[in-house]
C-alpha cells in the first residue's frame, strides 16, 4: 500500500526525525519504502533517509509492502504528517 | 621521569596505558567469502554489545544526552543499507571483511559530504565512529572507552588524536602523557583549553610505564612521579590544594578590566580551535578572540568545507562573543597541519615549504569560499581576517585583494557583510618582522605568532625534542624582531597583538606590555591570571626593564632577570 505525504516541518525529514522513523519502522515486518523526486530509498535505513534530502514542502511516497504493512502505514504516515 | 611542561595542574591516578594501533585496511582477496561473513557478524555483536553498556554507563553517570550518542551509534550500526552494502562488497570482490567495511563506509561518507547540511555533518562524524569500533572489533585491537573509566586515572600514549581528546571530558581523567609532540600540538593545545594537566614528549612512557601503578605528573613543570612516596604526594596533594584555591580567587576577575595600575587598558583574549572553545574564552572572562584556528575546520575529514558550513561556525563563534572582537585565521594547512585532501605533495621541509597563505593564494577557490564565509559572518558580531604566513608585502596586497574580490561577490548576491572589516596579518616569519613597518601601511592589525617567529628566527624545528634549548622566546634575536613589529606597528597607529605561546607567560607579559604589546591572545585558562598580572603592572615603570633586558646576551639570563622581576611584582 502507497500514501504520499507533504513534508511539513520546518528542518525537512533529513534532521532528527529520521532516526525515531528509521527506529519505529525497524520495529515492522514488512518492507518500508520512502520515495522523493524519483529517488527511492530503504525507510528502515537511517543512513539512507539523511541521504534522500526531503527538505520542507517536498512530497514524499510511503510504501509499506508485508505482513503488518496496515498498521505500519497507520503509525508511519501519521508520524511524518505530525513531525517537526 | 621529565617532558614538557604542556598544561598546568598537578594530575593524581592511575596509569592506563593507550597502545593505539592504526588501523590500515589493505584488501586481501586470499579470502573464505563465509569465515569473512562470520567475522562481520560476530564484530557486530560486539560492537552492539559495547555500544549497549556506554549508553548505559553514560546514562548513569554522565546524563541523558551523552547517552543519547551511543544510542545514536546503535542505530547506525543497526542500518540494513551500510550492513549489505558491506555485504555485497564481500561477495563481488571475494575480499576480507575489513575492507569491505571500510570501501562501505567510504561511499557513505562521500554521499553525506556532498550535502550542505550541518546536521548531517555531524552524522559523518558518527558514523566514522561506529565504522572504527567496528573495524577494531573485527581486527582484534583494544579500543579504550574513555567513557568507562571509573576511577582517576592518568592516560599514557604515543599521542592522542582529536577524537580521544573529546572523550577526556570524563571527570575521572586527571591527565595525560604522551611520548611525541611539543607544547603546541593538537593535544597540548586541546588540554590547555581543557583545563587538563599534561606532560607531552616523555620518550617511551607507554613501555617504562607500568600499567596500574599510581602516578602524580605536575604540568607546570613536566615531572612525572611514579608510584610516589607518601612525603611527595603530602607535598603535590598540597600543592594541589593551593592550585584550587588560587584558581577559586581569581575567578573575582572575570568581569575586572584588563587595565595597568596606571589607567592602560590592554585586551586579554583567548585562542580557539572551534565555536565551541568561544564559550570558554567567554567563562574566563577574555576579552575576545585573538585567534580562531580555522585550520581545524579542514582537519580529520574527506573534502573541504562548503561555505555555508564554514560561515555556521564562524557565525557561532561571533554569536557566543556578543560583539567581542574574533580574529578568524585563514587556512593554515601544511606545516605539521596535515588536510590530506589538498594533496600537498610531502617536503623535506614542510615548515619552509608550501603552507598556510602560500597555499590559499594559490587556490583561488578555496580561498574565496573561506573569505565569503568570514565575510557573511562578519555581519553577526565584531569579526576580523587575518593571514598567517605572511612573507612579502606582494603577498599582502594580494590576500586583500582576495578580499575585496570575495566582498564584491556578496554585494552582487545581496548577502549582507562588514564593509568596514579589519585585515590583518600574523608576524611569524622573520621577514615579516624585518619588513614590519612597510606591511604596516597595508595591515590593520598585526598579531605576533611567537611559536613559528621562534622556531624560523632560531632555525630550529619545533618538533625536534632535542633542540629544545633553541627553541626558547627568551633567546635576544627572538626579542629583537617582537620589539622591533611592535615599535613599527606603533609608529604606524596600528593595533599589535600576540597570539603565541608567549603572550600568556607570566615571566614575559611585564616585558610585552613594556614593548606596548596591546592585545595578549591566549589559552583561555590563562586568561585569568594573565589579567591578574597585568592589573597589578604599572606602564611608567616598565621602561627600564625593557630597556635593561634587551641589553642583555642570553636567553637564560634574560629569564634569571625577568624571574627576579616577577618576584618582587
Amino acid at each position: 500500500m502507497k500514501q504520499e505525504i507533504v513534508i511539513a516541518a520546518e528542518a525537512g525529514f533529513h534532521a532528527r526525525p529520521a532516526s525515531i522513523f528509521a527506529k519505529k519502522a525497524m520495529g515492522y515486518q514488512c518492507d518500508i519504502n520512502i520515495s522523493c523526486e524519483g529517488k527511492e530509498i530503504n525507510g528502515k535505513s537511517i543512513m539512507s533517509i539523511l541521504t534522500l534530502g526531503a527538505a520542507k514542502g517536498s512530497v514524499v511516497t510511503l510504501t509499506c509492502e508485508g505482513a503488518d504493512e496496515a498498521e505500519a502505514m497507520a503509525e508511519l504516515a501519521a508520524f511524518i504528517e505530525t513531525m517537526d | 621521569m621529565n617532558g614538557i611542561a604542556a598544561s598546568d595542574g598537578i594530575g593524581i591516578g592511575k596509569a592506563r596505558i593507550v597502545n593505539k594501533p592504526i588501523i590500515e585496511v589493505t584488501k586481501q582477496n586470499k579470502v573464505q567469502t563465509d569465515v569473512e561473513r562470520q567475522k562481520l557478524t560476530d564484530a557486530v555483536a560486539m560492537t552492539e554489545k559495547q555500544l549497549k553498556n556506554l549508553e548505559d554507563v553514560a546514562k548513569r553517570q554522565i546524563g541523558e544526552d551523552e547517552a543519547k550518542v551511543f544510542e545514536a551509534h546503535q542505530m547506525i550500526l543497526q542500518d540494513p543499507e551500510w550492513m549489505s552494502s558491506i555485504e555485497q562488497i564481500l561477495k563481488e570482490e571475494k575480499c576480507d571483511a575489513a575492507y569491505a567495511t571500510d570501501k562501505a563506509t567510504r561511499a557513505f561518507i562521500q554521499i553525506f559530504e556532498g550535502i550542505d547540511d550541518a546536521y548531517i555533518k555531524e552524522r559523518v562524524a558518527d558514523l566514522r565512529d561506529v565504522s572504527h569500533r567496528l573495524l577494531s572489533n573485527m581486527l582484534g585491537i583494544d579500543l579504550v572507552d574513555y567513557s568507562l573509566i571509573q576511577e582517576d586515572t592518568i592516560l599514557v600514549g604515543r599521542d592522542f588524536e582529536p577524537s580521544d581528546t573529546v572523550g577526556f571530558t570524563n571527570p575521572f581523567i586527571k591527565g595525560f602523557i604522551t611520548e611525541i609532540g611539543s607544547a603546541s600540538s593538537h593535544s597540548a593545545i586541546i588540554a590547555k583549553t581543557m583545563g587538563l594537566p599534561a606532560v607531552i614528549g616523555v620518550p617511551e612512557a607507554t613501555k617504562k610505564i607500568e600499567e596500574g601503578i599510581q602516578l602524580i605528573i605536575d604540568g607546570g613543570t613536566g615531572e612525572v612521579f611514579e608510584s610516589p612516596s607518601t612525603d611527595m604526594m603530602q607535598k603535590l596533594t598540597t600543592k594541589l590544594e593551593q592550585q584550587k584555591e588560587e584558581a577559586e580567587a581569581l575567578k573575582k576577575l572575570i568581569t575586572a578590566e584588563s587595565m595597568t595600575i596606571d589607567g592602560i587598558a590592554v585586551e586579554i583574549s583567548g585562542n580557539i580551535a572551534n565555536p565551541k572553545d568561544a564559550v570558554h574564552v567567554m567563562e574566563n572572562g577574555g576579552d575576545g578572540v585573538g585567534l580562531f584556528r580555522s585550520e581545524f575546520l579542514f582537519m580529520d575529514r574527506e573534502t573541504a568545507p562548503t561555505e555555508n558550513e564554514q560561515f555556521e561556525a564562524y557565525k557561532r563563534a561571533a554569536e557566543i562573543l556578543k560583539g567581542k572582537p574574533l580574529i578568524v585565521r585563514t587556512l593554515d594547512a601544511g606545516g605539521d597541519k596535515h588536510v590530506p585532501y589538498l594533496n600537498i605533495a610531502s617536503e623535506m621541509n614542510p615548515f619552509l615549504g608550501y603552507r598556510a597563505i602560500r597555499i590559499c593564494l594559490d587556490r583561488d577557490d578555496l580561498f574565496q569560499t573561506q573569505l565569503r564565509a568570514i565575510l557573511r559572518a562578519s555581519h553577526y558580531g565584531f569579526v576580523k581576517i587575518m593571514f598567517p604566513m605572511i612573507a612579502t608585502y606582494d603577498e599582502l596586497r594580494s590576500a586583500k585583494e582576495a578580499v575585496q574580490k570575495a566582498k564584491e561577490t556578496l554585494k552582487k548576491l545581496n548577502q549582507p557583510y562588514d564593509e568596514a572589516i579589519q585585515v590583518g596579518i600574523m608576524v611569524e616569519v622573520p621577514s615579516a618582522a624585518a619588513i614590519a613597518d612597510i606591511l604596516a601601511t597595508e595591515a590593520d592589525f598585526m598579531s605576533i605568532g611567537t611559536n613559528d617567529l621562534t622556531q624560523y628566527v632560531m632555525a630550529a624545528d619545533r618538533m625536534n625534542e632535542l633542540l629544545g634549548n633553541l627553541n626558547n622566546t627568551f633567546h635576544p634575536a627572538v626579542l629583537r624582531m617582537i620589539y622591533q613589529t611592535i615599535k613599527a606597528c606603533k609608529n604606524a597607529g596600528k593595533m599589535v597583538g600576540m597570539c603565541g605561546e608567549a603572550a600568556g607567560d607570566k615571566l614575559l607579559i611585564p616585558l610585552l606590555l613594556g614593548m606596548g604589546l596591546e592585545e595578549f591572545s591566549m589559552s583561555p585558562t590563562k586568561i585569568l591570571k594573565s589579567r591578574e598580572i597585568i592589573r597589578r603592572l604599572d606602564t611608567r615603570a616598565l621602561g627600564t626593564l625593557v630597556d635593561t633586558v634587551m641589553a642583555l646576551k642570553t636567553a637564560d639570563e634574560i629569564k634569571a632577570y625577568l624571574e627576579t622581576f616577577s618576584r618582587r611584582l
